[in-house]
Formats: structure tokens, C-alpha cells, sequence
């Protein structure tokens, strides 16, 4: 009897588990006047559960606003003249490889999407390049190892949205050498995010006459780093640079402030985001980093290109979400416009939609940056959209731009 | 056209079963936890990934070192792990699994480091890559390759070897069996599984990282073999493929019944799933069809090893003659002494049994008498004196060792191996020293499969010098006590004992009859020519059957003599009156 | 090198002590129940979040009794609906359903309260102590003062209470304790109700120092149960102190070379295991036959 009790109770459980507030469905709005074709579909693995959900969910945000808000308009015009609405199919692949492979197949296989976005991480958008490429459909990614476009010649068929860890660690560099440091300590966390800035900084910090004077790693989920300030402090280090996300940073700055140490602080773009203020309190004080401009949109000059943008992106996330927007939920939505203009152009056609991916984003303007993909660079991004940023009393203040690519 | 969607399901459902049936064999049937799995999948993938990318190698060629080499350093790693127990060696494969993943992301010249790397080439044939279709052929019969040949060997005689050191580890060693080499055994054989798996997953996602060898996916293949029952080799497919349809049915029906379900809701959707499933379905999926079947059947079906004549052919007195020991051979125990913490349960004890003789040991309880078996047997180490067999010293030998050596011993609390059949109990004695290992156990030549019926005839005449030739297919648990007790001496005499130890082989059995036959049987094996040295409390059924007795009290031998000689010696009776004598079945003391 | 030794003191101790509360719950829990709970750490994770959610709206002690007090009926509840239902099953099946429950609380709480970490305020403000090179938080002097308190409270509860005894009694020998007339059942909840709520309080005080996040609870259960059989699985004294012993462990690697943190760890653990560990063949079951641990 008592067995029966206890999965009825669990039965109930997995029916409320399905009743919380959700995202918006991309549900389809209205009918209004034109010929009205077939849903243009869109197909996202994002790694929402997992190791990468902070990078994911103002990806996933994104994504479901902007479709509602195209298809609130009644869709994009197709070349065939009709309007056709979108059909955005969001998979999560709790940050696993193998998931991500499955989902896939099944959004290309079952859901018959032709072209693909995500995933969040590196790792998880590298294992799907098998797949993609064998079944010939544009895959656009929000990961940012720079393995998933080179060799452009095994990459036909992959695209990515955020900077390559060149153009940021480039960045952070420059900053580094006007500023005069020459003794660096080097903490990144122990995953391909971490890995790929810090092979990008060993490579080249030496050219910039910067010496590394400790170069450790911690692991995602480190709850202390107070044992690893400690052998900052040991060091005569200038300047430490913090390679991770929100969590493991916040972590690391608190550890660097409770020993009161006193050398300056760089930290990622991943962490461009007002929750880490709020995580890591009054320890990111004075904390630098190279990231994109989405957070200091009010302190851009009225005449830098990404502003109008900026501001698109800024308002309408902040109205529909209530959260500030991070650079993150960016890509997601420099990937998305470049997709539609692709279906405006061409409709559903991956081998085409692939050829305009390829040729026809010329200094398009996105919130990451200012985009010029080209058969060789399916990145295509150069300094110009990245800034560097400090804390400063509570936010993020604006310290410079790159206005030259 | 079949989807490549269900033939990617597939391949990956049938690579993670690869990796799981090693853990359903290790713990299933080995009894061994390891919660690192995937460390060694790793392992295999890595070495794979490396030769075959970095140095050219044919994917199919690299897949052998990558097998090899897994093996070797599972061999390395499981010979001081495996010395740990229980709850110790889940943390130590645990710690396994974390020290090997580190290094993947440590070693990063080699491996890539966390990122990993691409570009590693797809099995192909004659020069083409496989597509996926050909890729899911590929697996599948490897699949079913390992399946079949494992359940070959768990079938033979590995697999009752296996099964008699998890119901009866202590029982295991005293009939000969080294669990120790045969946990490495069945621990090198789930790492060369689990690498098998690893290689055939990253030929065909062709990009490796450290991601899928952590933690996190060791326990997932904890959850595939317990789902699918630890206690069969196909389970551990089932099981993969009952977790792949449960987290298709979770991704796809929860967010038709319960709108803007994103990850989230499934993930606690999966768990409580989960918790459900194992709740009822405790023996996994396979556990409970046979629950099903065996409602349908009225007895199982057990292999062929049954179908063999219910007589043997030899007569009792050729079974009998053919257990005569080649050697005589006294046993010299001399100043025998062992502490527990302070407590001498046994102090300086010396007498000897001399071969073909049945010497009793006897005492008051607390006297010390088990221990001093368990000091002969090798179970415990004695902190000071020498005992010696045949003018060799046992000192230091493991109880399998000296099983082998021809040292037979019977339980106090019978420790047979219940899960199996009689037949089978006496089976793993007569083939535990020496038979099929296990690679020729899973290929089944000729020669094993003779082995096997040569072993289950030689079982069946042991059965039936002791009476128990109509049991030969009833399981242990369903057998009466006093049974028990004859198969035990049985198994005990299927190793070919020169020389047997009897820990109260008369306690329990409570009518006249089985005590007759006992008695009747413990004179055959003393005119076979086996020595036998025997502890009880029943005097009656002791001295009818001694022809030399040491008496023990506090640890120490009070008495040594003919019974009649120690039964009126002042020293004796004063033991057994002094100390408040238990009741014993079947006779008061000193009668 | 030696100048950092203080402050692998104080970090190693702070963390360890937390690890020693985990491993405690953990033992507490097998000792009456014989079952190895992998989803204590979630309960941890629970009382952390509880109490940043609570905090908002009532003085900071309030909402940490309250976790507590909530996270105690979820480890109650947990148990009537997956442990109870299945205490015929194997050990490796009882694992795995932890396992199990670990996954679906994870899930709770990735549903309730998002994937992002939450901050919560250190129970008292002011600036840090400086004692020699090394520098103490408030929070961390809380949290190893809240861990002692619990140790020793503990240690009265088992000791000069008829409950306390009564659950003594259950671990010792379950089957005289029942003939004695204590209840298996009740005792069962009452070690799991109790787990569960002293872990919400190693939540809720470490959460000022570690933030409060849906998945702290796996890292956290697995070093409390490493911890847990470091210090014996016996007794609560060991795991105590093999959850310091872990937390210096932890914190003397990381200041050597903190990528080599976890294998150093595990490393030097299993060296110890495999040093003192090993049991000689037949010892182990003939102390289960004698009715011992």
C-alpha cells in the first residue's frame, strides 16, 4: 500500500515539475495581409543544463525574443515574396558531447532544420562538426575556440560569433604594455576555455616582452582560491590575469582581495555580465577586462557604429527579460540576424544559406562586433568590436575602444 | 531509409553498453564497485585517438594498442587497489578516475589538454569512411561480439567461480579459488571493454576532450548496468537503451504535456524517473522479465551440465580410493600463539596429527579451537610459533594456497556458495585449482567444453558418496541443514584434500540418522587415507570417532591423549566443570 | 613557502570543516541505516539556497532555523518516497537511487532558483583578521565555530539523550535495539531528518563564503563522503577529522600547484588507504559474524 502511496506522490511531483514559468513558446502571432508561406525553421542546441548554463540562458533568452519578435511582425519575406514565420527548435544538451551529436542528428534528420546555432561551449559544438558537415547543413556556434573554424578547409560548414581568444587576449595584452607590466601571473580554469586563451597568451605575451612569472590552473567548481592567492602573493607578479567564468572569477577576485593584495586584475569576457557584480561584490573593484561593448552602451559615443544596435539589443532584452543584458546574449543575436538575412535572401536552402553566410556578411553590424565573413574567415571579426572595461564604483565603466579593425 | 537520427541513438546506446557490460561484470559478478569507469574508457580513446591522428595510424590498428594498453594499466592500477574492500575501493576507483582525468588535462601536449583536439579519422573500409549506417553495423557487432562471448564466460567456469567468491568469499579461497587474480582478472577485462568503447565512440564523433570521461558519465554507466540488471550481460544493453528512451521520452513528451518545459524541468523530470525505476525494478529490467518468466515456467531451465546420467558410473569404493592422498603427511603444530588486540585467544599450542588419523580438538567454548583453525587454515596469522605440514612450513601461504596444496576445511556456520546448485558447489571445488581460464572460456574449444563434463561427473560421484546424488540440481538455499553439511564436506572433498579440518561438522544436525551418516561418512575418509582433524561439541559423536584428542581451554592445551585417557584426566574435567559448559546437542560433557 | 602555511591553515581548516560536517551526516546516516546517501550534498545546497532566498525577508538567524527546518522534512520526505520503498534492495541499487534523488533535487533547484550562483551576506560585517601572514574572514570564524558547535552538540544528543541513544543503539546492533523496543523506522527518519538538517547548516554558513548555486551539493558530497571514509565510517569524531584532514590536504596541494589539486588528494588518500586499509583475507567477515561493524 505504502508503494503505492510513494509513486503516486512521485508521479505527482513529475506532473508539477513541468509547471513553473517557462520561457515564451515561439508561438506564431496573427495572421495579416501577403501570401503566407511554410515556417522558416531554426534549429539551437544550447547547453542549458551543464556545465555552460550561464553562458546558455541569455543565449536561449535571446533567441526566443527575437523570434517572437519577427513573427510578431508576421515573419521574414522570403525570396519567393511570401511570408514565411519562424520556428525556432531549442535543444538542451546538458553540456554532454555525445547529446549534442544526438541533437544533431535529430534537428537535422527529424526536424529537418536548415541550419543550426549553438552550441554554448567548445567542446560540445566540436563534437557536432562531424555530423554537420556529413549532412551538409550551416552550422553557426557560440563557443569561442578558434578549432571550430580552422583548418577553414575541413570547416566549410561552420561559423562562430564570438571573438577568437586572438583578438581578446590581443586586446588584453595591448592594455598590458601601455600600462607597463612586464611580470604576469596567469590563473585560468582547467577546461577549453580556459585552455585556448591561455595557448593564445603563451604565444604571445613573449613578443610583447611580457614574462610569465606563475601559470597555474583550478578547476571549474573550486570553491577556494585563497591557497593559489597565496602563491600569487609569493610572486612579483604586476598584474594577474583570471581566465573563467563567473562563478570560479568571483571566487578568484574575493581570494585576491581577502589577502589584500594589491596588483591590477584582468579578467574575461565571460564575465562581462552584472551578476558577477553582484557575486563578486565589492572584491571586482578596480578589475579589468577586454569584452564587447553591450554593457556600457550608454557611456558610447553617439557616433560609434554598434551603437544603434547596442541600444536594440539593450531595450528590448531588458523588456521582455527585466535582466540586464551580457555580452553573451549577443552572439546569440548577431547569429540569428545573420540567419535571417540568409532566409531573406535565399529561404531554407542550407547549401546556399551557407554560400551567403560566405559572401554576402560584409561589414554587418552585430553586437559583438562589426562582422566580414569571407570564404577564408568564418569568424570575421576584428578589434573593433571589443572594449576595455574596469569596475568602477558598482559597474562596468568604459575605458577605451578599438575604432580601427 | 533508415534515419541517421536512430542510427546515431543506436551506436552511441550500443558503445555506452560496451563500457557498461564491463561494469555489469565487474560488480554484478566479480562483486567489485568502481566508480571511475570511465577513466579507462578514456584511457582507450585517448591512445586511440593519438596513434591514429598524430602518428597515422589505421583507426582500426590503433583500436588494438588502445585495448592493450588499457588492460596493462588496469593490471598495474587494480592489483594494490583491489586489496581494498567495500566501501574503501569505491573511493579508491573513485580517486582512480580522478587522478586519470586530471592527466588528461594536464598531459596537454599529448592529449590536447581540456580542449582536446580534432580531426581524427573515421574507421573506414578500403578506403572509405564509414557512413554512419556501416558505422552502426560496425558497432553493432562488436556489441554483439562481446555479448556473446561474455556470456559464455559467465556461463563456464569463470563465471561459477566468480559467483561462489560473492556468495561465499572465505568459502571461495578454502576450496581453492585466488579471488584475488580473479577480480584483476575480470578487472582487466572491464577496462579493456570500457577502452574498446571509448576507441569506437571517437572514431566516430572524430573530435576527443576530456568531457566525456569524467565523473559524471562513470556514474551514468553505474545507472545503465543497474537498470538493466547486474545480474545479466545483456543488461547492460538494455539498460542503455532503456536510459536513451527514457531521455527521448523526457525531451520530447514533457514539453508536449507541460508547455515551455526547457532543460530544467527535465532534468528533475529524468531524476525522479530514475528514482522511480530503480524503486520498483530493484534487480533493473532483466531482474524483473525473469521474475516474469519464471512465473510462467515451473522450474528454469540450467544448462546442459544437468542432463548428464543421474548415476555415475564408478562404484562408491572406487570414488572413495581415487580420493586416497599420494603422500602421508603429519601436521606439526609447535608453539602456536595469536593476539587480537591485547586478547591471547591462543597461547603457545603444540601437538600433532599424525596422517590417516582423525584427531579432535576439543575444549570448553572460548577455548580457542576456531581460532587455532583458522591459524591452520591461513585465515589468521600467528604472532609467534610454527606450523608445519609434512615438514614444510605454512607459514605466511594464503588459504587458497593451501587449498591447493590439499588442505580442506568445512564451516562452523556452513559457507557454501548458495546461490548456486549443489552440483555447481561441488563443481567450483574439483575445477577451482586448475581449468579453462578466461580467454578459453569465452572461445569454448573443444577441450573446455570436455573439461566441463569431465568436472560435472567427478562432482556428481562426490555427491554421491555422501548421499546427495538426488540433489545434484537443487539450489543450496532450498536444501535442509543437515544436507548443507554433507555438501559441504563434498565441495571439501572435491579439492582432493590430503588433509581436512572439520569445524563442528556435527552442530545442528538434530536426528540420530544424519548424525549415523555422518559418523559413517567421516570413516570413509579416514580409511581413503585423509587426514582429519576435527572440533566439536557433542562428546559422543567425538570420541566415537577420534583416535587422538588435544584438549584446549584459555588458548592453551590442557590434555593430549587417547580419548579414554583424556576423558578421566583431572586437568579436563576440571575445565569443563569449572567454566560454565554450554549445553551441547546430543550428550553432556565427558560422556 | 613556509610564509603561506598559515593561510593553507586557515583556508584548509574552513573548508575542512565543512567537508567534516558533510562527512558527519554522512556517517549519522549509515551508521543507523547502512545506506551511503550520495544525495546529502544536495541538502547542503537546499539549506544554502533556502537561506539566501529567506534572508530577503526575515532577520538572517530566522532563515537559517527556517532552512533547516525545511531541508530536514525534504531529507524526511526523500526517504518515505525512494528509500523506504526499496530497503530490500542491494547496496549498489540503494546507490544508485541516491544517485537518483541527487539529480532530481539538482533539477529543483535549477527549476526554483536558475542556474546562476547566489551571494548571500556574511552573518557579521567587519573587516577581516590578520593573524601573522595569514587572513581570517568573519565568515570563515563562523563557519568553523558553527561546525564545532554542531560537533559537539551532537556529541551531547548521542550521548545524554534517550534519542540520541536510542540511534547509538540502532547502529551498534539493529536487531537488539529492536528487540529492545526501539523502532527501526523511527530511527531510520530521525538519522535522515537530522542529516539532512545539519548539512542545511553547513549550507547556510558557508554560503557568504562559496555562494549558493543549484550545483554545489555534487563537489561538496563527494569530498564529505571521501572525508566520511578517511575518518572510518564509525565514528563521527573521524569524520570530522578526516574532513579537516581533507580541507589541508586540499589547501596545501593548491598552494603547491592548484591544477594538481584533486590528484594530490587523491593520491595521498589513497596512499593512506592502501597503508592502513587493507585487510588481511576473513578478517572482515568474521567480524560481521561476531555482530560487529
Amino acid at each position: 500500500m505504502k508503494r503505492y502511496l510513494s509513486a503516486f506522490v512521485g508521479l505527482v511531483l513529475l506532473a508539477a515539475a513541468g509547471c513553473s514559468s517557462g520561457q515564451p513558446a515561439a508561438a506564431p502571432a496573427g495572421g495579416e495581409s501577403g501570401a503566407v508561406g511554410e515556417p522558416y525553421k531554426i534549429g539551437a542546441i544550447l547547453d542549458v543544463t551543464g556545465g555552460g548554463s550561464t553562458l546558455a540562458i541569455p543565449e536561449r533568452n535571446t533567441l526566443l525574443m527575437l523570434t517572437e519578435r519577427v513573427n510578431a511582425q508576421g515573419g521574414i519575406t522570403g525570396p519567393d515574396g511570401k511570408q514565411h514565420r519562424l520556428e525556432l527548435i531549442i535543444e538542451d544538451n546538458k553540456g554532454q558531447e555525445s547529446e549534442s551529436v544526438l541533437l544533431a542528428n535529430k534537428l537535422i534528420r527529424t526536424d529537418k532544420v536548415p541550419v543550426l546555432i549553438g552550441s554554448s561551449q567548445s567542446g560540445t559544438t566540436l563534437a557536432m562538426l562531424q555530423t554537420v558537415q556529413e549532412a551538409e547543413i550551416p552550422l553557426i556556434s557560440l563557443a569561442t575556440s578558434v578549432q571550430i573554424v580552422t583548418p577553414v578547409a575541413e570547416r566549410k560548414w561552420a561559423f562562430k560569433t564570438p571573438w577568437s581568444d586572438a583578438n581578446i587576449v590581443a586586446a588584453i595584452v595591448e592594455d598590458m604594455q601601455n600600462r607597463g607590466f612586464t611580470k604576469i601571473a596567469w590563473l585560468s580554469v582547467n577546461n577549453a576555455y580556459g585552455d585556448s586563451a591561455r595557448t593564445e597568451f603563451l604565444r604571445i605575451a613573449p613578443e610583447a616582452g611580457i614574462e610569465l612569472v606563475l601559470d597555474d590552473r583550478f578547476d571549474v567548481g573550486v570553491k577556494d582560491l585563497t591557497p593559489l592567492m597565496n602563491r600569487v602573493k609569493a610572486s612579483d607578479a604586476q598584474a594577474v590575469v583570471i581566465w573563467a567564468l563567473s562563478p570560479e572569477t568571483a571566487v578568484a577576485v574575493r581570494g585576491h582581495k581577502a589577502l589584500q593584495l594589491k596588483q591590477e586584475v584582468y579578467v574575461s569576457h565571460g564575465v562581462a555580465t552584472p551578476q558577477f557584480l553582484e557575486l563578486a561584490g565589492s572584491a571586482a573593484e578596480g578589475i579589468n577586462m577586454a569584452a564587447g561593448k553591450a554593457l556600457v552602451v550608454d557611456q558610447l559615443p553617439d557616433d560609434d557604429p554598434q551603437k544603434a544596435v547596442l541600444d536594440d539589443f539593450n531595450q528590448s532584452y531588458q523588456a521582455t527579460f527585466r535582466d540586464p543584458i551580457s555580452t553573451l546574449g549577443g552572439h546569440a543575436w548577431d547569429a540569428f540576424h545573420m540567419v535571417i538575412h540568409a532566409f531573406s535572401k535565399v529561404g531554407p536552402d542550407p547549401a546556399r544559406i551557407r554560400e551567403v553566410l560566405e559572401n554576402d556578411v560584409r561589414e554587418f553590424v552585430g553586437v559583438t562586433g562589426i562582422f566580414n565573413l569571407s570564404p577564408e574567415d568564418h569568424t570575421g571579426l576584428d578589434a573593433r568590436g571589443l572594449a576595455i572595461l574596469r569596475v568602477e564604483n558598482g559597474s562596468f565603466r568604459l575605458v577605451r575602444t578599438f575604432s580601427d579593425p | 531509409m533508415v534515419s541517421d537520427y536512430l542510427l546515431t541513438a543506436l551506436i552511441l546506446t550500443l558503445t555506452d553498453g560496451l563500457a557498461a557490460v564491463g561494469l555489469t561484470l565487474l560488480a554484478g559478478f566479480a562483486g567489485q564497485v568502481s566508480l571511475g569507469h570511465m577513466a579507462f574508457a578514456g584511457i582507450g580513446a585517448y591512445t586511440s585517438a593519438i596513434l591514429s591522428a598524430r602518428f597515422g595510424l589505421n583507426p582500426w590498428l590503433a583500436m588494438l594498442p588502445a585495448t592493450a594498453i588499457t588492460g596493462l594499466a588496469a593490471a598495474l592500477v587494480g592489483a594494490p587497489l583491489l586489496r581494498l574492500r567495500g566501501h574503501y575501493l569505491a573511493l579508491g576507483t573513485l580517486g582512480l578516475g580522478l587522478v586519470i582525468s586530471s592527466a588528461m588535462k594536464e598531459l596537454t601536449g599529448l592529449t590536447g589538454g581540456p580542449s582536446g583536439f580534432a580531426g581524427i579519422p573515421r574507421l573506414a573500409l578500403f578506403g572509405h569512411p564509414l557512413s554512419t549506417l556501416e558505422y552502426f553495423g560496425v558497432t553493432a557487432l562488436m556489441a554483439l561480439g562481446a555479448g556473446w562471448l561474455l556470456t559464455r564466460l559467465v556461463r563456464s567456469r569463470t563465471g561459477r567461480l566468480l559467483q561462489a567468491t560473492r556468495d561465499s568469499e572465505i568459502g571461495a579461497e578454502m576450496t581453492g579459488i585466488d579471488a584475488r587474480r580473479l577480480k584483476l582478472q575480470i578487472f582487466t577485462l572491464s577496462a579493456v571493454l570500457a577502452a574498446l568503447s571509448g576507441s569506437l565512440y571517437v572514431h566516430f564523433v572524430t573530435f576527443i576532450s576530456p568531457g566525456p570521461f569524467e565523473m559524471l558519465n562513470s556514474l551514468k554507466l553505474l545507472v545503465i548496468a543497474t537498470l538493466g540488471g547486474m545480474r545479466s550481460i545483456p543488461g547492460a544493453w538494455i539498460g542503455a537503451g532503456a536510459l536513451t528512451l527514457l531521455m527521448e521520452l523526457v525531451r520530447d513528451v514533457v514539453p508536449r504535456l507541460l508547455p515551455n518545459a526547457g532543460g530544467e524541468q527535465q532534468m528533475i523530470t529524468y531524476g525522479l524517473l530514475m528514482v522511480l525505476v530503480l524503486v520498483y525494478l530493484p534487480d533493473g529490467i532483466t531482474g524483473a522479465a525473469a521474475r516474469l518468466v519464471a512465473r510462467f515456467r515451473s522450474k528454469a531451465r540450467r544448462p546442459q551440465l544437468d542432463r548428464a546420467p543421474s548415476s555415475p558410473a564408478a562404484s562408491p569404493a572406487a570414488i572413495w580410493e581415487s580420493l586416497r592422498p599420494a603422500r602421508l603427511q603429519p601436521l606439526e603444530v609447535s608453539r602456536v600463539a595469536v593476539s587480537f588486540g591485547g586478547f591471547a585467544a591462543v597461547r603457545d599450542v603444540s601437538f600433532t596429527a599424525a596422517p590417516g588419523e582423525v584427531t579432535a580438538i576439543i575444549g570448553p567454548n572460548g577455548a580457542g579451537k576456531t581460532t587455532l583453525f583458522n591459524l591452520i587454515c591461513g585465515l589468521v596469522h600467528p604472532t609467534a610459533g610454527e606450523i608445519r605440514w609434512g615438514g614444510r612450513s605454512l607459514r605466511g601461504l594464503s588459504p587458497n594456497r593451501l587449498a591447493r596444496l590439499g588442505l580442506g576445511r568445512t564451516f562452523q556456520n556452513i559457507r557454501l556458495f548458495t546461490h548456486m546448485t549443489a552440483l555447481e558447489n561441488v563443481m567450483v571445488g574439483v575445477e577451482a585449482a586448475h581449468g579453462p581460464g578466461v580467454l578459453a572460456s569465452m572461445l569454448r574449444f573443444p577441450q573446455v567444453v570436455r573439461a566441463e563434463a569431465q568436472t560435472a561427473a567427478r562432482a556428481r560421484e562426490l555427491l554421491a558418496v555422501v548421499g546427495l546424488a538426488g540433489e545434484a540440481s537443487t539450489k543450496v538455499s532450498h536444501l535442509p541443514f543437515g544436507k548443507q553439511r554433507m555438501l559441504e564436506l563434498a565441495r571439501a572433498l572435491a579439492i582432493r584434500p590430503h588433509l581436512l579440518l572439520l569445524d563442528e561438522p556435527a552442530s545442528g544436525l538434530t536426528s540420530q540418522e544424519e548424525r549415523d551418516a555422518l559418523v559413517a561418512v567421516i570413516r570413509s575418509i579416514r580409511e581413503a587415507g585423509i587426514s582429519v582433524i576435527l572440533v566439536d561439541h557433542d562428546m559422543r559423536f567425538v570420541m566415537s570417532l577420534a583416535d587422538r584428542v588435544v584438549v584446549l581451554a584459555g588458548g592453551q592445551r590442557i590434555a593430549e591423549g587417547t580419548p579414554d585417557r583424556v576423558q578421566s584426566d583431572p586437568n579436563v574435567i576440571q575445565a569443563y566443570l569449572g567454566e560454565a559448559a554450554s549445553a551441547s546437542e546430543g550428550g553432556t560433557p565427558l560422556t | 613557502m613556509w610564509a603561506q602555511l598559515p593561510q593553507v591553515l586557515v583556508s584548509g581548516l574552513t573548508l575542512g570543516a565543512i567537508y567534516g560536517l558533510v562527512a558527519l551526516c554522512f556517517v549519522t546516516v549509515f551508521t543507523v541505516t547502512r545506506i551511503i546517501n550520495f544525495a546529502q550534498g544536495e541538502f547542503v545546497m537546499l539549506g544554502a539556497l533556502l537561506t539566501v532566498s529567506l534572508a530577503g525577508s526575515m532577520p538572517l538567524p530566522v532563515a537559517v532555523a527556517a532552512a533547516i527546518l525545511i531541508t530536514a522534512g525534504a531529507g524526511l520526505f526523500v526517504y518515505w518516497l525512494a528509500i523506504r520503498p526499496a530497503r530490500s534492495a542491494s547496496d549498489l541499487t540503494l546507490v544508485m537511487i541516491t544517485i537518483g534523488i541527487s539529480t532530481a533535487l539538482r533539477g529543483l533547484a535549477l527549476m526554483v532558483w536558475g542556474t546562476y550562483p547566489s551571494p548571500l551576506r556574511p552573518f557579521s560585517q567587519g573587516p577581516d583578521f590578520v593573524v601573522g601572514t595569514a587572513v581570517i574572514s568573519r565568515q570563515a570564524l563562523w563557519t568553523l565555530g558553527t561546525v564545532a558547535a554542531a560537533v559537539l552538540l551532537l556529541h551531547l544528543f548521542f550521548r545524554h539523550t534517550r534519542v540520541g541513544q536510542a540511534l547509538r543503539a540502532c547502529a551498534v546492533n539493529p536487531l537488539a535495539a529492536r528487540l529492545m523496543g526501539i523502532r527501526p523506522v523511527l530511527m531510520h527518519q530521525i538519522a535522515f531528518a537530522l542529516a539532512a538538517g545539519l548539512s542545511a547548516l553547513g549550507g547556510a554558513v558557508v554560503a557568504p563564503l562559496t555562494y549558493a548555486s543549484y550545483d554545489m551539493g555534487l563537489a561538496l558530497g563527494l569530498k564529505g563522503f571521501v572525508a566520511a571514509i578517511m575518518g572510518g565510517l564509525v565514528h563521527p569524531a573521524g569524520a570530522v577529522a578526516g574532513g579537516l584532514m581533507l580541507g589541508l590536504l586540499e589547501a596545501g596541494a593548491g598552494s603547491i600547484r592548484s591544477s594538481l589539486t584533486d590528484v594530490v588528494t587523491f593520491v595521498v588518500l589513497l596512499g593512506v588507504l592502501l597503508g592502513t586499509r587493507v585487510q588481511p583475507l576473513g578478517l572482515g567477515e568474521r567480524e560481521i559474524d561476531a555482530g560487529g561493524v
